[in-house]
């Protein structure tokens, strides 16, 4: 077991040090100069050139990347080139709306999409299967800032059942706080459940072919307890890894939801900081984000060694 | 039984197609016949700013109403669909290109296989749509800097998965044999291990080729596209934005028909998979 946990992270430094790279190098790799781009096209030359100074650029590569990656080991992933507050204090004062909205909708996806896969599974090829297939592509073809505004339109609008936009912390009641975060955790649960529900469909149907199932039904097992007990169980684990592997789509997907929602979150603060160019910002969110996903995988991967006694190295 | 077996080989391709396929089928047909005829279908210049003619609606002279800069909705609607078609189909070759050759080389070259698979990892690592925005904010927008920001990120999956068929298939018999026979690595490569990788990179190009069209609408939402100089689906839909309220076809008739296009390709990358590939019939080789 210790050696297990010592190979996967072992395996996860290196990934993501090549991760820390890749984002090093795409800021420093642009063409032209990152500098005039950042202060706009009615800048001097002198602007220009303080810019490059207070970003290090006029520096050679490499010493840019032990800076940083010094930086780095601090807890310093950059300073915001607007504000001047730190990228990471930025991130702290926007990380709730982004959490709340992204622990909802797992929560919301998983208690759907699991038994709406597992349905699918066990009716194969009958209407039930067919609904939730059609409902499944149809929820990963539009894109999720359209399913929004349709959300929108019908509750909010329409109906006037719940507000358009914005945000209310927790702190400020439970009442005006959910009112606020059900349309955009809808919006985004909707077009998970789509994907997850197909993934679970896929993975419990394999399970279904393995001769452990027949067995359980050649010695009576009722058809709930071959479902959930032998085959679900087995399922599991892929269906497991989907979850983690999808994080990264579903950090696309809170960006483009609080940005539909107008919801002060970190997918915002990553468009804010993309409207003014403030590639610290872009930098700090897109690599926080990067370890964040790696660190959920490296935790679903420790995980299976527990759950799972097949799988050691 | 012989009687039935006999009737499903005669009878024509286009019968056993489930009639969902073929209205996907003729629906993208329709969008690219009119996407390559763009000038003679559109009404109006899809660029024409009229602002006497704001948030009109449809209308004999603009079909489908107008934006909030007076333009014709139907002719960038029309015009849209080159700019969002190129850039899937292109997205979607670039990616293929790319994660082919890579998964090539990774499969049958152990050497380089750890170092540019952990490489993959990383980029896998990276939440698509953010990598798609820094690239384009920082490369500056245009069609190509919007291509390769699609492109990258899908790059790993197309590694795996060429990847996977190399190693399932290097050990084969015919390729051991051309192996002694004393066949260089590139012409085993390319002449016995790439064919076999194809059925599934010709359904994964049309899922790469859906993703792309959505992700461009994306960024063009966020505000890291494309400028509105060049219609696509994705910036009528930003641009239309603000208005949404006081009219709601202005995002709604865009993102229809961008979705029903996304939903045509999805539909369609499911029948070919299955078709080319029974054996994966039940599942669903796309993750996102």
């Amino acid at each position: 077991m210790l050696n297990y946990l010592a190979v996967r992270i072992g395996y996860a430094i290196p990934v993501a040090a090549l991760v820390g790279l890749m984002i090093f190098l795409l800021v420093r790799l642009t063409p032209g100069d990152p500098a005039a781009i950042l202060v706009g096209e009615n800048a001097t030359l002198a602007d220009i050139e303080a810019v490059r100074q207070s970003l290090g650029l006029d520096q050679p590569l490499l010493t840019q990347l032990v800076h940083w990656v010094g930086n780095l080991m601090h807890g310093d992933i950059g300073t915001s080139i607007i504000s001047q507050i730190p990228v990471s204090k930025l991130i702290a004062q926007r990380v709730d709306p982004s959490l709340s909205l992204t622990l909802i909708t797992f929560v919301m996806t998983t208690l759907l999409a699991i038994p709406l896969g597992v349905l699918a599974a066990w009716q194969h090829g009958r209407f039930a299967d067919r609904a939730i297939m059609v409902f499944s592509i149809i929820g990963f073809s539009v894109p999720v800032f359209v399913l929004g505004y349709v959300l929108i339109k019908i509750f909010a609008i329409d109906l006037r059942l719940l507000p358009v936009q914005g945000y209310k912390p927790i702190t400020d009641g439970f009442g005006p706080f959910i009112n606020r975060m059900i349309l955009p955790a809808l919006t985004l649960t909707l077009a998970f459940t789509a994907l997850i529900a197909r993934m679970t469909r896929t993975s419990m149907l394999s399970v279904l072919d393995e001769d452990y199932i027949r067995t359980a039904r050649a010695k009576g097992a009722g058809e709930s307890s071959v479902l959930f007990r032998h085959a679900l169980r087995n399922a599991f684990i892929p269906i497991i890894t989907i979850l983690g592997n999808s994080f990264a789509l579903l950090i696309g997907g809170v960006v483009v939801t609080e940005t539909v929602f107008n919801l002060p979150g970190i997918g915002r603060l990553t468009v804010e900081a993309i409207l003014a160019r403030d590639y610290p910002v872009i930098q700090g969110v897109v690599l926080m984000m990067s370890f964040i996903y790696l660190g959920i995988n490296l935790l679903i991967d420790l995980a299976y060694a527990f759950i799972d006694p097949r799988i050691r190295y | 039984m012989l009687q039935t077996l006999l009737s499903s080989v005669t009878r024509p391709a286009i019968a056993r197609t489930p009639a969902l396929v073929l209205l996907a089928s003729a629906l993208l047909l329709a969008i690219v016949v009119i996407a390559f005829l763009a000038p003679w279908v559109a009404t109006h210049d899809p660029n024409a700013i009229q602002p006497a003619v704001r948030l009109k609606p449809a209308s004999a002279d603009f079909l489908l109403g107008t934006d909030s800069f007076g333009r014709d909705i139907f002719s960038r609607l029309v015009f849209g669909a080159r700019a969002s078609l190129l850039i899937g189909v292109v997205s979607a070759i670039a990616a293929i290109l790319a994660g082919l050759f890579i998964g090539l080389v990774c499969g049958y070259y152990p050497s380089v296989d750890m170092l540019l698979m952990r490489v993959m990892d990383g980029l896998m690592a990276i939440p698509g749509v953010l990598l798609a925005i820094a690239f384009v904010a920082l490369w500056g927008a245009s069609i190509s800097s919007v291509i390769i920001a699609i492109a990258i990120p899908e790059i790993p999956r197309v590694v795996r998965l060429a990847r996977s068929v190399v190693l399932a298939t290097r050990h084969e018999p015919y390729v051991e044999a051309a192996v002694t026979l004393g066949t260089p690595g590139w012409k085993i490569v390319w002449r016995h291990l790439m064919p076999n990788t194809l059925p599934s990179l010709i359904v994964q190009a049309t899922y790469i080729c859906a993703s792309a069209i959505m992700l461009e609408a994306i960024l063009s939402f966020i505000g890291a596209g494309l400028g509105s100089e060049i219609p696509t689906w994705g910036n009528m839909i930003a641009d239309g934005r603000l208005y949404f309220q006081i009219k709601p076809s202005i995002v709604f008739i865009p993102a229809a028909v961008l979705s029903a296009c996304v939903l045509s390709m999805n539909i369609i990358g499911d029948e070919v998979r299955d078709r080319l590939d029974p054996r994966l019939k039940k599942g669903g080789m796309r993750v996102g």
